[in-house]
């Protein structure tokens, strides 16, 4: 009995041997997780919810950093990367926090939430960076360029690139261009090649790593984007030209070969190279790449470069062909419409019709065939024959409104609501545009394009229709909708100016 | 095979059980037992309070493994860490519960104590002990073979969970009177094993039917613990009060089987007072 007695001491003297911080990162963990189901219910309710309960969801998450950090007496105990975890967990704690102070334009708290960061984690590289991070796209989206390249020039400097990681190293890679940019903004010299030499002889150098092949690959695509940035295209068609070579070879594929053959080809076409070697190249590119995704619109590409040239039977041809190879690719629409298109600039109207109604009975659900009921109207109009135009319009209106009763919801929807919008005001019915306006902006509504279509419903309603009070009425209505922004106050200020009797 | 006659024996050795439940002497030896694995659930589940997490913070790890200290793997791993400590409790403390209920329903039964061959008690407990870890380790390696799945698969998760319970319904078919020999009959530990493993023979179907009804009253809540899986982060308080519910269930399907197996065993033995 008294041996049994000794055994169970013995295990509790060993049991008792745990670090008390275990618990510690458990609790951290636990409300870690709450609070972030909090934020994800919060961030998924239809209407926003007040800014109240995301400050006391910011508190929340710094309150968790607080609980997490470990005593600043309490010597780490580095076997046991205790320590570290709970440093992460504040860190990711208050990085949160500063996020939600950012979205609520609270850069005061922000600021000060990165500064305690940068004191509290001067230890732990990888949290520092994550901060200069941060800190940087922050000053960036405040307009504070300086204040970003030093952020990101830091992070240059500390950190190797690990493109495809996650963590710092994930993200070093492009910052060397992000700062060529904006030291190219800075000096309001966008084509001034000297802002991206350092970036360039970074890059070069990772280029040539055959250590890290995904690394050179990468280093490369970068490359590629500075001579296209600057209009380089010579250079960056070779630039592509090795980045497909160098894709080709690396096991897993980190970007698809068959892109950056088309991005080469792309280039080239910029270089104004003679029709025979736009056409070699597009051979080739679809010969090497014929299931491609790219290859259809390769040929696009090429016909509508060869149109631009006023070559439209060699952009005939390339189109007949891309219809022919690719008849179930998604550019097929853009193909009939181009197609149509140039037959009318031929003066092969009937042909032209032909394609437009291919177009629209086969793809009637596309931008192609939403815009092809303007260009007939279009085409009227350049003949001078006013009834067909009108007939026209008033086909692509019923058209423009068949396709918004059927499809209420679709990626176009938007689209066809501002063709419609716009045949009514070609058609001189004004009222009806202004409603229709009315009606997109409150689907609309809280998007960046709410005001704009405010605006033009209040100007049309002014200049004509000559409804001042009409226009009165709407600006009343977009002042409301949108009381503390630039257009809001506009808005104030035009009522005032049309009630003294001028327009808007 | 004719289910009829064995479904009525063991109705008749449920009747006797009913008959004597509102005893309370009978409940309090597997009341006993589940009350401690109650504490250990809660143990598990509150490891990480700041006066707990240095003793239970090991026995998380022990049970559960390095990711069990974290949330919410802590929460899916407690229905894993719950079966291996009471596995633990099992062949630590379960063999007395199952003793004591045993003679006390023998006692209930009116089997008098004078009668039979009576050992030392301290032979009957070793002896017990020793049943009730030939059992467990016995369910454990069939447990192995039944519920082999590949790593990580749904539904290997399910035939594992149905492998374990195979394992356990045999192995508890095949010692479910193992405790009445010794402690009525006086037998050996190897002649109460074979003993057991005769007379479940030569009532297989009554056997099975008497291990595997109280061994359904507990499926629910096992089946539940893998469902609730998904929800352990969002719906911690739900997983534990659904193994405690299990734990409650153990402890009536245990009083049950025990009650059951020894009615049997006494009507076939012919022990009568």
């Amino acid at each position: 009995m008294r041996s049994a007695r000794h055994l169970a001491w013995a295990v509790l003297l060993l049991l008792g041997c745990a670090n008390p911080d275990l618990g510690r990162r458990y609790r951290a963990e636990r409300d870690l997780l709450n609070a972030d189901l909090r934020y994800h219910a919060l961030s998924g309710t239809p209407r926003r919810p007040d800014d109240a309960r995301w400050r006391g969801l910011a508190a929340e998450y710094a309150a968790i950093a607080a609980r997490s950090m470990p005593d600043a007496d309490t010597a780490p105990d580095p076997g046991s990367g205790l320590w570290e975890q709970l440093q992460q967990i504040a860190a990711r704690a208050l990085f949160t926090s500063a996020q939600i102070h950012a979205a609520l334009q609270d850069s005061v708290r922000v600021d000060q939430i990165f500064q305690q960061m940068a004191t509290a984690f001067a230890g732990l590289p990888e949290i520092a960076g994550e901060v200069s991070l941060s800190r940087g796209r922050i000053a960036e989206g405040r307009g504070d360029l300086r204040e970003a390249i030093e952020h990101y020039e830091s992070i240059v400097r500390d950190f190797r690139p690990n493109p495809g990681e996650p963590g710092i190293g994930g993200a070093v890679l492009p910052l060397p261009l992000r700062i060529a940019q904006l030291r190219a903004r800075l000096a309001l010299a966008a084509d001034d090649s000297s802002h991206y030499a350092a970036a360039r002889t970074y890059y070069r150098r990772l280029a040539t790593d055959m250590a890290s092949p995904r690394l050179a690959a990468e280093a490369t695509a970068l490359l590629a984007d500075i001579a296209s940035e600057l209009g380089h295209w010579a250079e960056a068609a070779r630039v592509l030209q090795r980045l497909e070579r160098q894709l080709k070879g690396l096991r897993p594929r980190t970007r698809d070969p068959g892109e950056a053959r088309f991005a080469a080809v792309e280039a080239r076409l910029h270089l104004h190279a003679s029709q025979d070697s736009m056409r070699a190249d597009i051979d080739r590119l679809v010969n090497d790449y014929p299931r491609h995704q790219l290859a259809p619109r390769a040929l696009l590409a090429l016909a509508n470069e060869l149109a631009a040239r006023g070559r439209s039977d060699g952009a005939l041809q390339v189109l007949d062909r891309l219809l022919q190879e690719y008849r179930t690719s998604s550019v097929v629409p853009d193909a009939l419409l181009a197609k149509a298109q140039l037959l009318e600039q031929e003066g092969r109207w009937k042909e032209a019709v032909g394609a437009y109604r291919t177009l629209r009975s086969g793809h009637p659900v596309s931008l192609a065939a939403l815009r092809c009921h303007l260009d007939i109207a279009d085409h009227y109009l350049r003949e001078g024959n006013d009834y067909a135009r009108m007939e026209a319009l008033e086909q692509a209106q019923r058209a423009y409104r068949d396709f918004l009763v059927r499809y209420p919801e679709n990626p176009y929807t938007y689209r066809a609501w501002e063709f419609l919008i716009r045949t009514l005001t070609l058609q001189q019915r004004h009222g009806e545009a202004v409603d229709e306006m009315l009606r997109l902006s409150e689907r609309v509504a809280g998007s960046s394009k709410e005001p704009q279509l405010l605006m033009d419903a209040a100007r049309t309603a002014a200049t004509q229709l000559g409804d001042t009070s009409r226009a009165i009425a709407i600006l009343q209505q977009t002042a409301q909708r949108l009381p503390q922004t630039r257009i809001g106050t506009w808005s104030t200020h035009e009522i005032d100016r049309l009630r003294g009797g001028s327009t808007p | 095979m004719d289910w009829f006659r064995p479904l009525g024996i063991a109705g008749l050795a449920w009747r006797s059980v009913a008959t004597v439940a509102d005893r309370r002497s009978l409940w309090t030896p597997a009341l006993i037992v589940a009350a401690s694995q109650l504490l250990v659930l809660l143990v598990l589940l509150f490891f990480h309070l700041p006066g707990l997490v240095r003793v239970a913070g090991p026995l998380v790890q022990l049970l559960g493994g390095e990711s069990a200290t974290h949330y919410p793997a802590h929460i899916e791993a407690l229905p894993g860490m719950l079966d291996r400590a009471c596995l633990a409790l099992e062949v630590l403390l379960a063999w007395v519960a199952l003793g004591a209920t045993t003679l006390r329903f023998a006692g209930a039964y009116g089997v008098s104590q004078d009668e039979g061959e009576w050992a030392g008690a301290r032979h009957d407990a070793v002896a017990l002990a020793a049943i009730v870890a030939l059992g467990v380790a016995a369910r454990l390696g069939l447990s192995a073979v039944l519920a082999a799945s590949p790593v990580g698969s749904k539904l290997g998760t399910w035939a594992g969970l149905a492998g374990r319970m195979c394992a356990g319904l045999l192995v508890q078919t095949a010692l479910a009177y193992a405790a009445a020999f010794l402690l009525l009959r006086g037998a050996s530990i190897r002649d109460a094993v074979a003993g057991s493993l005769r007379l479940a023979r030569r009532n297989l179907a009554t056997t099975l039917i008497l291990v595997a009804v109280p061994a359904a009253l507990v499926l629910p809540s096992l089946i539940a613990a893998q469902l609730l899986r998904p929800f352990a982060a969002t719906h911690p308080g739900l997983v534990a009060g659904v193994l405690a519910m299990r734990v409650g269930l153990g402890a009536l399907a245990t009083v049950l089987l025990v009650g059951s197996a020894t009615r049997l065993f006494l009507s076939k033995s012919r022990m009568r007072r």
